[in-house]
């Protein structure tokens, strides 16, 4: 079967490189963007199957990132996941109102993100 | 005013009962007196006797109708005195409304303004004149006010407490007003709403302190998270890398990085915050300026020659002594100057110079780094504000240091400017004033 796509959008590149060691571990292939604006690019080339996003970064936000995503292309099914913390009401809000998107709270555990997605993925292959 | 009264009609009825009255009792008390003489005149002298007991009997009518008239009298003056008084009260209340800070309107049953104070003109744009005997939509432009304002009409009584909404006047951009409908009852009936009270609230600068204090809690949070959260990924990397040495020592020192930024931030923070609510002890000691600032400069230089960055003081003979709160400055130009090595290029240069005339000391920190965008050297004193330039991003920092340092040498009666070109350095320029670096109260 064919390797899911992970996509990881943070300007920490100590957040990346760590999610990356335990994705890869886990048999995802995984690429990676600094900010909402190299994600679009990327996406272009290579559609997700879930994406992995910090929310306040530079250039453009997760919360900008995931609105263009879904207006760019309607019909993509990628899950997005946001990382971030309770106070950031105002992103929550308004990314909680498009479709498929879920939170992680801060501090991120990496292995709970794992089994989320592996969760995720089986639910995909055998929906009940 | 007077119009007022005579058209009130308790005061008309009261006039009339009074009047009518008086008149009745007036004319029985004539027609009593006519028949008393004529009964009397026309009587035969066997009927004298009979006749004095009804003249008798008149009398004691006559004098019943006399005190009727007089009770009748003090009647139409209590009216009259009930009348002033009910008009002082309308008057004074009227005054009241109109001195509220707040614009009013009151609706009655039918959903129709019966008053309107005049600073409804400077809240909606329209004079209190053109509101009253008026219907919320021959009135209110804006749709949000409207909307509460019409959710009751044609049927008051529904309206059981009070509800508010806040929007933003059409034709003023950034003011945040906020209206009030609640409903007005009697004491004696509380059930029964007859009339609806609007309120119109300046909230704006409630609105702004809500918002501002809304984004430095998210700032605060996403800054403190994001240590945090490095932190955590690090330590279940450890845990799951076992005894690679490599991994291991790059993951502790990734730690070990993250919680100095923490607990710089903290402190950062802290000072910050009791800066601007005022409860910072300030201990203002008159210095040796010159010793001090070498001082403050040697001790960052060793820092920045690690990073292989050159230092250059070039301070005249003398300076004068100034009055001014030694740990907070130091906390100022550490802030400076640690920037200057922070965003310097390898092999660069931090300089600080200083100069006096008759009311100031001048002191320049330069250096030869990436410099600052135009767009950003406005900003760049404001809490939080990270310039998104990748010559910053690719540098740790939370964008308080600058801040910082401007509120402390504000609260010294300075001045902090900046001048930068993008890709050759920067030069903060800080102005004391000999005179005036007495501490000005902190707000």
């Amino acid at each position: 079967m064919e390797k899911r796509n992970i996509l990881l959008i943070d300007d920490e590149p100590h957040v990346i490189s760590v999610l990356k060691h335990f994705l890869i571990k886990s048999g995802y292939d995984v690429d990676t963007a600094s900010n909402g604006l190299v994600a679009l690019q990327k996406v272009e080339k290579q559609m997700p199957d879930v994406i992995v996003s910090d929310i306040q970064m530079p250039r453009m936000s997760g919360l900008a990132f995931s609105q263009q995503f879904r207006s760019n292309f309607p019909e993509g099914d990628a899950l997005i996941i946001i990382m971030t913390s309770r106070t950031e009401r105002d992103f929550r809000d308004q990314a909680g109102a498009l479709e498929n998107v879920e939170f992680f709270e801060k501090p991120l555990s990496p292995k709970k993100l794992v089994l989320r997605l592996k969760e995720y993925f089986e639910e995909m292959e055998c929906p009940a | 005013m007077i119009q007022d009264q005579l058209t009130n009609p308790i005061v008309i009825l009261f006039a009339i009962l009074a009047l009518a009255c008086f008149t009745a009792c007036c004319w029985q008390y004539r027609q009593l007196v006519k028949a008393k003489k004529v009964i009397t005149s026309l009587l035969p002298a066997e009927q004298k006797d009979k006749a004095g007991n009804i003249s008798q009997t008149l009398n004691l009518l006559v004098s019943h109708v006399r005190q009727k008239i007089q009770d009748s009298k003090n009647l139409r003056q209590d009216a009259v005195a009930e009348n002033k008084s009910i008009s002082y009260h309308h008057k004074k209340l009227r005054a009241v409304l109109e001195v509220f800070p707040e614009g009013i309107v009151i609706l009655d049953q039918a959903g129709m303004a019966t008053f309107a104070n005049k600073k409804i003109e400077s809240m909606m744009g329209i004079a209190n004149g053109d509101v009253i005997g008026k219907q919320p939509h021959d009135w209110c432009t804006n749709e949000k006010v409207l909307s509460l304002l019409v959710r009751y009409e044609g049927n008051v009584t529904r309206l059981r407490r009070s509800e508010t909404v806040e929007f933003s006047p059409d034709d003023r951009e950034g003011k945040t007003l906020a209206v009030t409908m609640s409903p007005i009852s009697l004491p004696s009936k509380p059930e029964v709403t007859i009339g609806i009270l609007i309120l119109f609230r300046d909230v704006t600068a409630e609105s702004m302190a809500k918002r501002s204090r809304d984004d430095f809690v998210a700032h605060v949070s996403h800054e403190l998270k994001s240590p945090l959260n490095v932190i955590k990924m690090h330590s279940e990397l450890l845990l799951d890398v076992g005894d690679d040495p490599q991994h291991r020592i790059s993951s502790l020192n990734v730690i070990n990085d993250e919680v100095d930024r923490v607990s710089n931030l903290i402190t950062d923070l802290l000072n910050i915050t009791r800066l601007e609510v005022g409860n910072v002890s300030i201990s203002r000691k008159r210095i040796r300026f010159r010793d001090f600032i070498t001082d403050v400069f040697e001790k960052m230089k060793r820092t920045g020659e690690e990073n292989n960055i050159q230092f250059s003081l070039n301070l005249p003979q003398s300076l004068s002594h100034l009055s001014i709160d030694k740990d907070l400055f130091r906390i100022a130009l550490n802030n400076i100057l640690s920037n200057a090595i922070k965003y310097n290029k390898p092999g660069g240069m931090v300089t600080m110079e200083a100069e006096e005339n008759n009311e100031s000391i001048i002191l320049r920190i330069s250096d030869t780094g990436v410099g600052i965008l135009p767009k950003d050297q406005k900003k760049i004193f404001e809490k939080f504000y990270r310039s998104d330039d990748d010559d910053v991003i690719s540098r740790n920092g939370h964008g308080l240091g600058l801040s910082l340092a401007n509120e402390i040498i504000s609260l010294h009666s300075g001045h902090l400017t900046v001048e930068s070109e993008k890709g050759k350095g920067t030069t903060f320029i800080l102005e004391l004033g000999k005179t005036s670096t007495l501490l000005k109260e902190a707000v």
